[in-house]
């Protein structure tokens, strides 16, 4: 690969090539030959034309949260760091949409949404950072939120949240960032700069692009603007958390829960060691049970109503106790929980997600708990989704012989409730023993010819989504 | 292959009497309700996929183009066959073929009409969200295709994200699954694609979609005003104030007028417009948003509110909105619906200069519309035998799109681009843009058979 011919398209101080940075970049233990930080999309695109033309791999880089999940490249000599990407370029909060690039930091997004200061921010063509280049939106609005919550929000960027169509047990109510993304700008894998959607909730002016970008871990283009729909702050956030001695108890106040009326964000039932990755103490767990923690978030009225309904479905449930938390405490909670696993790839952690028909989640956790006997594992599910995630966490027990079978037989029930399963964080070399997507169905044929339509010479994230698209 | 041959295969695959190709039925099934026509070879009507897989592998081979067609209620033209060859119409494929209670999902097939299933899972406590104001005559399968609006998407989103999965027919016969029951299967999101790309992808012949619950609550609220900026401000104001209503819906003074001489709503004939607001969710806390939203009307200079006391009251309410389209039409003998979207700040200006337009064409426009969605249906009232007039709306609407990507907004909301729009195309697509949309048509159809134009 010729240096050279980068520093053609970006500031050479844009062109990272020492080795000590490149190991931070290694992906599946194969380390590119340079990273490169693009100060603009149309930076991007002229690097993606170039890969193009000289047929490199290349690998989208946002804050490396999820850089374990998928197949080990097939080849890899660049990364591409959305670091530089960090503009927000406008917040209107009258028609509740924020448009901001894609290497701009979830939390920091949230930070200013949510203040009830000015919402200051810089334009994006401004390169001078000086105060009167600040734009300000005004101060009549109360606050607004991305109701996105994926792991690791505070390094997580929207570009990677985004190609990984990435959230977390909130998901349940405000659906993922497919259902929140009105519009976007990206740079196509040829080196176009390809503009879909806008700024208005419904469009349905041309091909829905956006919706083949979410989701297609970026072996389709480099993702540039973003442009999310926004709500209100809700006036009264909380948590309860209910503990149960038996499954049996914590499943049917979870289906009693979901029957009801009641509008919960989020709707979660953990296990022993689930629950210690919340590291909250404030229930009174039993050891070997199983909690069920219920997010609300609303208006006050609701919310008061939701936790007095919460206790008394909760007795007669069996319930050995239940704690409501205040906002600051829901937020930990939440947090400890989406952040529990190491994202590194050297972590001796396994994470699998399992996914089923939203009535067989239970019998998919019946089927993880019996393979997993005598293995120390954390267990989560999100019942009203279907979703049920599985942490290996004992160090001894990662004997990969024995983890990978675990998998597969969970693959199997997956398969078996409707559903499938991914290996969301795994080591390379249990990657070898174990698909980390499974196998792919009739589709595939579309997807593919989709990649070769997009992407004819393959240089975007090779190899490492389903089925090596 | 001849057509005489085309249709003599096609009645091998669906029997005798479901090949239509008298003079009657192909101008039946060349039209919609936007402008223009054009007449299909043969109309045929498949009871099943492998019907329909054995149809479009048979119109690859003899290289006819295929459209598929639900009821024709669509607004753009997206079901017009402009280059003839086959037309496949969904009416025998009509059934419900499952509502899954546990699992919150439904099948159905593409001839389903929307109405039906609601009425269908209403009885279940569920709904389905997406409720276009078509939807006593629309189908599912067209309003995949378009992916079709409805007054609920403020709060619940648009057809795409109530689909779960779809049973599809590729250009050569292939039959392919996406997506599916349960959640995120992995790889690219091919359901998500195909919504709304007015059958150039495929024919769907199987949709996947999800139930909610049904609200425990409702409160529907009708404001009078006396301007159209102070509704407009209004919409505006109770976003900002943290509120997010399962509805907003406005109806200006023309429209008020038809809807109160054909259905009776009890909508004041001297009022500028009028704006329907529904809140739904849990009892508690409802009567003090209510009473915030009249404080927001209020300051607005609302005129009266009026809040419907029981479930009567409120299907009164509603009778007006969704009857307003047929009401428009007893006026004038045409009227051509414009989709714009702006971002709903702007909406005052724009409904402002619309009028304008009304006024230069000297075209009557009434405006009746998805406020808090920003999404405008400035109708157009005409008589389409006049040909000179009918180049005026023509050009009127050109116009009022052109306002809307001015005012930053988009050309279509929710009724499709189809033949109405082609024009407007590059109003807001670059050249790369519309290139690389044709990247995806060609690796769905790579013979370019599937609703062609």
């Amino acid at each position: 690969m010729d240096i050279n011919l980068l520093h053609e398209v970006l500031s050479p101080q844009m062109v990272v090539t020492d080795s000590a940075s490149l190991a931070g970049f290694a992906v599946d233990g194969i380390v590119p030959e340079a990273v490169v930080y693009p100060i603009s999309l149309n930076e991007a695109a002229e690097v993606t034309k170039l890969a193009n033309k000289e047929n490199w791999g290349v690998i989208p880089w946002g804050g490396g949260t999820k850089m374990t999940l998928g197949n080990a490249p097939s080849r890899f000599n660049l990364a591409l760091s959305t670091n530089r990407l960090d503009k927000i370029i406008d917040i209107d909060v009258a028609n509740l949409t924020v448009t901001a690039q894609a290497g701009v930091r979830l939390a920091d997004l949230q930070d200013l949404l949510g203040g009830t200061e000015n919402r200051c921010f810089f334009p994006v063509d401004g390169n001078v950072r000086k105060q009167a280049d600040y734009m300000c939106s005004s101060r009549d609005y109360k606050g607004v939120f991305l109701p996105l919550d994926p792991p690791f929000s505070d390094r997580a960027t929207l570009g990677g949240i985004v190609a990984a169509n990435s959230t977390g047990p909130k998901r349940l109510r405000y659906g993922l960032p497919r259902d929140l993304i009105l519009g976007m700008r990206y740079a196509a894998p040829t080196g176009e700069i390809i503009g879909m959607g806008g700024k208005t909730v419904k469009n349905v002016s041309g091909y829905d692009v956006s919706k083949i970008m979410i989701g297609a871990l970026g072996t389709l283009g480099i993702l540039g603007d973003l442009t999310f729909r926004l709500l209100p702050l809700p006036e009264e956030v909380t948590v309860v958390v209910a503990a149960f001695k038996a499954f049996d108890d914590a499943r049917s106040f979870a289906d009693r829960v979901l029957g009801s009326k009641l509008l919960p964000t989020s709707l979660e039932i953990l296990n022993q060691s689930g629950y210690d990755f919340t590291g909250s103490n404030d229930l009174n767990a039993p050891s070997g049970g199983w909690c069920v923690a219920i997010g609300l978030e609303g208006f006050s009225e609701e919310v008061k109503r939701e936790i007095s309904d919460l206790r008394d479905m909760a007795k007669r449930d069996n319930a050995l106790n239940l704690v409501d938390l205040d906002r600051d405490k829901a937020t930990t909670f939440w947090k400890n929980l989406a952040d529990c696993v190491p994202s590194t790839a050297d972590s001796p952690i396994v994470k699998f997600k399992g996914s089923s028909l939203i009535s067989q989640y239970a019998k998919l956790m019946e089927a993880w708990t019996a393979a997993s006997q005598g293995i120390d594992c954390a267990l989560t599910a999100s019942p009203g989704l279907g979703l049920v995630y599985a942490y290996v966490i004992e160090e001894s027990a990662m004997d990969l012989e024995n983890v990978a079978k675990l998998g597969a037989t969970f693959r199997a029930a997956a398969e078996q409730y409707g559903g499938s399963m991914v290996m969301e964080c795994a080591p390379p070399a249990l990657k070898q023993k174990l698909d980390p997507w499974g196998d792919p169905r009739g589709d595939l044929v579309l997807m593919r010819r989709i990649k070769e339509s997009v992407d004819p010479l393959g240089v975007l994230n090779p190899g490492r989504f389903l089925g090596g698209l | 292959m001849d057509i005489a041959t085309v249709r003599q295969r096609l009645k091998e695959i669906v029997g005798d009497q479901y090949v239509l190709t008298s003079d009657v039925d192909l101008m039946l099934y060349g039209y919609d309700a936007y402008l223009e026509m054009s007449r299909p070879d043969v109309v045929v009507v498949p009871e099943n996929t492998e019907q329909v897989s054995r149809i479009v592998k048979l119109a690859y081979e003899a290289g006819v183009p295929v459209t598929a067609r639900g009821a024709g209620t669509s607004l753009s033209g997206g079901p017009v066959p402009l280059k003839g060859g086959i037309v496949i119409h969904f009416s025998r494929m009509n059934r419900i073929l499952e509502i899954d209670i546990p699992n919150k999902r439904a099948r159905v097939e593409p001839g389903v009409i929307t109405l039906d299933l609601q009425t269908a899972v209403a009885k279940q406590g569920l709904q389905y969200a997406p409720d276009p104001a078509s939807q006593k005559t629309s189908t599912l399968g067209g309003n995949v295709g378009e992916n079709s609006g409805g007054p609920h998407c403020l709060k619940y989103g648009v057809t795409t994200n109530h689909i779960m999965g779809l049973k599809m027919v590729l250009y050569d016969g292939t039959v392919v699954d996406t997506g599916g029951k349960a959640p995120d299967r992995p790889g690219y999101d091919l359901t998500g694609l195909v919504v709304g790309s007015e059958g150039t992808f495929g024919v769907i012949t199987e949709i996947t979609l999800r139930l909610i619950d049904q609200p425990e609550a409702v409160k529907t609220l009708l404001g009078i005003f006396d301007t159209i900026e102070d509704a407009g401000n209004t919409v505006s104001a109770i976003i900002a104030d943290g509120i997010v209503p399962a509805t907003l819906e406005m109806m200006d003074k023309l429209v008020i007028k038809a809807v109160e001489e054909s259905v009776h709503a009890g909508y004041p004939l001297d009022a500028e417009a009028v704006l329907i607001i529904e809140l739904d969710g849990l009892k508690d806390g409802m009567g003090r948003l209510a009473d915030r939203i009249i404080e927001i009307c209020r300051a607005n200079r609302v005129r009266e509110v009026k809040v419907a006391k029981d479930e009567a009251e409120r299907n009164v309410l509603w009778t007006g909105r969704r009857g307003a389209f047929g009401a428009v039409s007893r006026l004038r003998p045409s009227y051509m619906v414009c989709d714009g979207t702006v971002p709903r700040t702007k909406l005052p200006e724009v409904l402002r200069k619309v009028t304008e337009i009304g006024r230069k064409y000297n075209l009557p426009i009434g405006n009746v519309f998805h406020a808090g969605d920003g999404n405008l249906h400035p109708l157009i009232l005409f008589d389409v035998r006049d040909e000179e007039e009918t180049a005026r709306v023509k050009r009127a609407g050109t116009e009022i799109l052109r306002l809307c990507v001015d005012a930053g907004g988009t050309i279509s909301g929710e009724h499709g681009i189809g033949l109405e729009k082609l024009a407007e195309m590059s109003f807001i697509f670059s050249r790369d843009d519309i290139a690389a949309m044709w990247k995806l048509k060609n690796a769905f159809d790579p013979a370019g058979q599937l609703n062609p134009g």
